[in-house]
């Protein structure tokens, strides 16, 4: 026993335990096990509805750079600085935006609820007269999930918006038809990740404490083991991925959320509330950030907002009217009524609103370290989506996909390309591939979705 | 911790022992002492040696193992099921304890986790509980009482750094079970950490020194290759000694620990545990028949099936002493009611299991037996094909190629012109087709044997109102059999050396836990070969195969 071990427990104590932040694990720990062993990858799509104000539609381009091709962070930031994506500046070397993806199944009814269910699924749909058909295949989050959270394991699904509305949740599917319920509540979704139940915090604290005191001996002893130089090859693998379960373990149990954000977390009151929907998506956006990080879950979804996002979102401290008539020019859900003046400035807005909560998110992950090397964006593709290209008419076969992060360096980023109105299901097969989930005999998956849609990958957006 | 009981072995081994004991001292060491070349003392005079194959030396326990560590850990008269909830193992051998393919994912890390702290918590109830868990007596000091659990749970003695380590994780457990006291709360801490180590999680063997081309395991090691093998559990406390006081290392010591350990129930429970996996009796519980189509089926038959197998195994096994031959052969087997149906016995049966005597000529052994027969069919029919392709592959150990992709159904029979089951598949698979290289000599001939008993094992004596054709030729080894029915095949097969050296070769990776290597050929021909000629009980060969020097040996060279 090496007197080092102890100390660093000691020390751990000393400082509270199991509060200790991540970075400080990260300086202690030897990550050559953990380094060596598969890696971590991690999925987010964020969704946003009612289209944006882009080429094509009355409004004329707002939201893309002025070029396709490689951005660079002088393109977003001053060329581009007027343009939605603009706000993603700092990032433009570690994002892949893809414009003009296609939605290919009717949407004979409600715009809305059928092209809901296409964006994870790249399926068709029930269809019918209802505000609510279902996909007629599983999403994508629970593909990658299966692979990466281990077989059976449910992604996070995320909503912030009401539970009663016109078209609610419908971003995740966890089998054909089968839409999985949205965790509206911040605080909620942080109690079901620690595993917090009715247990004072002193207790969970003492758990927490006790098991790292153990995991300690534990983990030293694997160490001491498969540094033994008898070992096979095989078996120094086995008892290295031992450790790094152990490591993983400990990470999620010691590993907990910040403090202020814990208590901005619990400061939510009434979370489908429609003033404090802005802070809802970034509280679920530290949570997936924390959860992606602590190895508590490697898929996460988040919908802003119903299918039609009717949310009066306030702005430069003006309360404005619902975004859904906004995105129909007029003070209307429907095709009647009178029109809202500069609705077209206004929906640009609440797009650079949505981009800026996006952003959010890719600083919270840019913020945790990874071990292998860079940043927990690094590691990711975290994604932001519209389910519609534009507010009238409602397109859909230009709907936007922004992916930051390379996923450990399988996405080919840094650049715009136009996707020229090509089915969705290439930009999940991306994906898919990006989360190093390939075809039984090694070759890229190419036939995620429904099987009558031209296969492949978004093109030029992996590299390998 | 030295023992007075210890000392006292000490003082009445040779020099050897004396050597090695000093170098172990009092506390353990991961590295075992240097001993000699173990040597068989059933290979005979002037026969080559027979090496060891390559193994793991951090072997995994498989889920049996735990569950079966944790019962005589505690000293409970059952298992807990503390595992039942344990992710299941992503095997691909015959058998589930093939230690060095199973892995440790962050599941079963978090089920080893959990598991660790109800044994914990079961072991440190009260005092009496922490007795048992210590090995029934409990020493006087803590650290006595740490050297004691360690010693049980990591199959050694602790090293010095383990105890230091493990004392100052005792002197925690206060803090975190504040309502026990301190003895019990201490020892509740080291054990979670104890049941969470790769010590105990793992069988591991570290021994180096290379004695003539060979390196012996240490006691410890040994006592641990040779409990998991037999028993599928720990050691106990008689085998623990006997390797601390270095009798297990001298032959006549190891054999009367192999003989004691073979006359456990604990040899009985691995046993049945071998055969249930060997003979698949998991698939007993999917078995589903049409009650219009086989009204003596019903779903406690399930049940009935794997109790036929299991007490005629014990019976044959162990009450009876018998050898492969037995098994095979046997005209008596266990019927309760529910089976005695599907025999078609004429008497008075009840829910009890009572032996009969099958003395009709039609039935005999393992194979003739319902849950086998059933298992192995259709929902329908009987299954020829897969009835022969488990003789060849699990009985006779048959070098049978996988079966080419996209192999097309059977053809739907012609309702005009009626025909058996086997003309059907003779004429699809048989002689002059593009199965026959296969079918026509290995599969067919062995499935065919078997034709007499339908989709439930009930006997028929025509199939489709044609009657039934059971005889056919076997080659064994080269060797034409014929036979005609299953009770013939099976005769043929206890007599032929092919179904012995197979028996004999599931046996060496079930009881090293690993599979087989290249240099197991040698032990297993032989022992395949005593096993026909000497018609010796399955429990000889047990015997035989861990009084090998390839039991008590690893290869001398470093594997990659």
């Amino acid at each position: 026993m090496s007197i080092s071990r102890w100390s660093r427990r000691r020390f751990l104590q000393g400082l509270g335990g199991v509060s200790l932040a991540l970075p400080m694990f990260e300086s202690l720990w030897p990550k050559s096990a953990f380094a060596q062993a598969m890696r971590h990858r991690f999925l987010v799509v964020v969704k946003a509805g009612n289209g944006i104000v882009q080429e094509g539609s009355e409004a004329g381009e707002r939201f893309w750079p002025r070029s396709v091709g490689a951005i660079t962070i002088n393109d977003l930031k001053v060329t581009n600085a007027d343009r939605t994506t603009g706000i993603l500046g700092d990032y433009a070397p570690r994002l892949l935006m893809v414009k003009k993806v296609r939605l290919p199944f009717p949407r004979n009814s409600c715009g809305h609820a059928e092209a809901l269910p296409q964006v994870l699924t790249a399926m068709n749909h029930t269809g019918g007269t209802s505000n609510s058909p279902l996909a007629l295949g599983r999403s994508v989050d629970w593909l990658v999930s299966d692979k990466l959270n281990g077989m059976g394991s449910a992604p996070l699904t995320f909503m912030a918006g009401p539970t009663n509305t016109y078209i609610g949740n419908g971003l995740s599917w966890s089998a054909p038809q089968q839409r999985a319920s949205a965790e509206r509540s911040p605080m909620s979704a942080y109690m079901r990740l620690t595993g917090l139940s009715s247990a004072p915090p002193e207790v969970q604290q003492l758990v927490a404490n006790r098991r790292k005191s153990v995991n300690d001996l534990v983990r030293a002893q694997l160490r001491d083991l498969s540094s033994q130089p008898q070992l096979s090859t095989k078996d120094k693998q086995r008892l290295d991925q031992h450790l790094t379960a152990v490591r993983d373990m400990e990470l999620q149990m010691s590993c907990d959320l910040e403090a202020d954000r814990i208590a901005a977390v619990q400061a939510i009151s009434g979370p489908e509330g429609n003033d404090i929907r802005p802070e809802v998506v970034r509280r679920f956006m530290d949570l997936t950030a924390w959860a992606f990080n602590c190895r508590l879950n490697h898929v996460a979804t988040l919908q802003v907002g119903p299918g039609n996002d009717g949310t009066q979102y306030t702005i430069n401290g003006t309360k404005l009217p619902s975004f859904h008539w906004i995105s129909h020019r007029i003070y209307a859900d429907g095709s009647d009524g009178e029109a809202i003046p500069d609705a077209v400035e206004l929906h640009h807005q609440v797009d650079r609103l949505q981009i800026g909560m996006y952003k959010y998110l890719l600083d919270r992950l840019e913020s945790y370290a990874s071990p292998y090397g860079g940043t927990l964006l690094d590691d990711s593709a975290a994604c932001w989506t519209n389910d519609l290209g534009d507010g009238p008419p409602h397109d859909a076969s230009n709907t936007p996909w922004i992916i930051a992060g390379s996923a450990g360096g399988t996405l080919r980023t840094g650049q715009v390309v136009d996707h020229q109105k090509k089915n969705i299901n290439l930009v999940l097969n991306t994906l898919i591939n990006a989360m190093g989930i390939r075809k039984t005999d090694g070759s890229q998956t190419d036939d995620f979705g429904d099987a009558t849609l031209a296969k492949g990958v978004v093109a030029n957006s992996l590299t390998s | 911790m030295c023992h007075l009981g210890t000392m006292s072995a000490f003082m009445r081994t040779g020099p050897l022992l004396l050597i090695a004991v000093l170098a172990a001292g009092c506390e353990g060491s991961l590295v075992g002492p240097r001993v000699e070349r173990p040597v068989d003392p059933n290979l005979p005079e002037g026969a080559p040696r027979e090496l060891p194959s390559a193994s793991s030396r951090a072997a995994r326990l498989s889920h049996v193992e735990y569950e079966n560590t944790a019962r005589d850990f505690l000293g409970a008269q059952a298992s807990l099921g503390i595992t039942s909830s344990f992710v299941t193992d992503a095997t691909s051998t015959t058998f589930s304890n093939n230690g060095g393919d199973l892995n440790v994912t962050a599941t079963q890390w978090t089920d080893y986790q959990t598991a660790a702290e109800n044994l914990a918590r079961l072991a440190t109830l009260d005092t009496a509980a922490l007795t048992a868990a210590a090995g029934g007596t409990l020493p006087g000091t803590d650290r006595e009482i740490i050297a004691a659990l360690g010693r049980r749970a990591f199959r050694r003695a602790l090293t010095g750094d383990e105890l230091d380590d493990y004392m100052t994780l005792f002197a925690d457990g206060p803090t975190y079970y504040a309502t026990l006291t301190p003895r019990l709360a201490g020892a509740r801490l080291v054990l979670e950490a104890m049941f969470q180590s790769p010590y105990f999680l793992y069988r591991i063997e570290l021994s180096t020194q290379v004695t003539a081309e060979v390196i012996p395991l240490s006691a410890a090691e040994l006592a641990t290759r040779l409990s998991y093998g037999l028993w599928a559990s720990m050691p106990d406390d008689a085998l623990l000694r006997s390797a601390e006081d270095g009798t297990l290392l001298t032959a006549d010591g190891y054999t009367a620990q192999v003989v004691r350990l073979l006359a456990d129930p604990r040899a009985k429970a691995a046993t049945q545990s071998f055969h249930a996996q060997l003979l698949e009796q998991s698939k007993y519980a999917d078995i589903t028949r049409s009650t219009t189509l086989f009204p003596e089926f019903n779903a406690t038959l399930r049940e009935s099936m794997r109790q036929e197998q299991v007490r005629f195994l014990d019976d044959v096994l162990f009450a009876q002493q018998g050898g492969l031959a037995a098994l095979f052969t046997t005209q008596s087997t266990y019927v309760d009611d529910n089976l005695a149906r599907v025999y078609g016995l004429t008497g008075t049966f009840n829910s009890t299991f009572q032996k009969v005597q099958l003395s009709d000529g039609k039935r005999g052994g393992l194979f003739t037996q319902i849950g086998f027969l059933a298992a192995h069919s259709t929902s329908t029919a009987s299954d020829p094909i897969h009835r022969g392709v488990f003789l060849n592959h699990r009985i006779l150990c048959a070098p049978l190629p996988a079966p080419p992709n996209n192999v097309p159904p059977l053809p739907s029979p012609d309702p005009n012109v009626p025909k058996t089951l086997r003309q059907r598949i003779t004429e699809f698979t048989g002689a002059g087709t593009c199965g026959a290289g296969c079918h026509s000599t290995m599969i067919n001939p062995a499935g065919f044997a078997f034709e007499h008993y339908d989709a439930l094992g009930r006997w028929r004596d025509t199939d489709n109102n044609l009657p039934v054709n059971a005889s056919d030729t076997y080659f064994f080894d080269g060797t034409a059999r014929s036979f005609n029915g299953a009770l013939e095949l099976s005769t043929a097969m206890a007599e032929e050396q092919m179904a012995h050296r197979c028996y004999t070769q599931h046996w060496v990776q079930f009881l090293h836990g690993r599979g087989l290597g290249a240099q197991d050929t040698a032990m297993v021909n032989r022992v395949g070969k005593t096993s026909k000629d000497d018609n010796v009980p399955v429990t000889t060969i047990l015997r035989l195969l861990v009084e090998s020097e390839s039991f008590k040996t690893r290869p001398a060279e470093v594997t990659p």
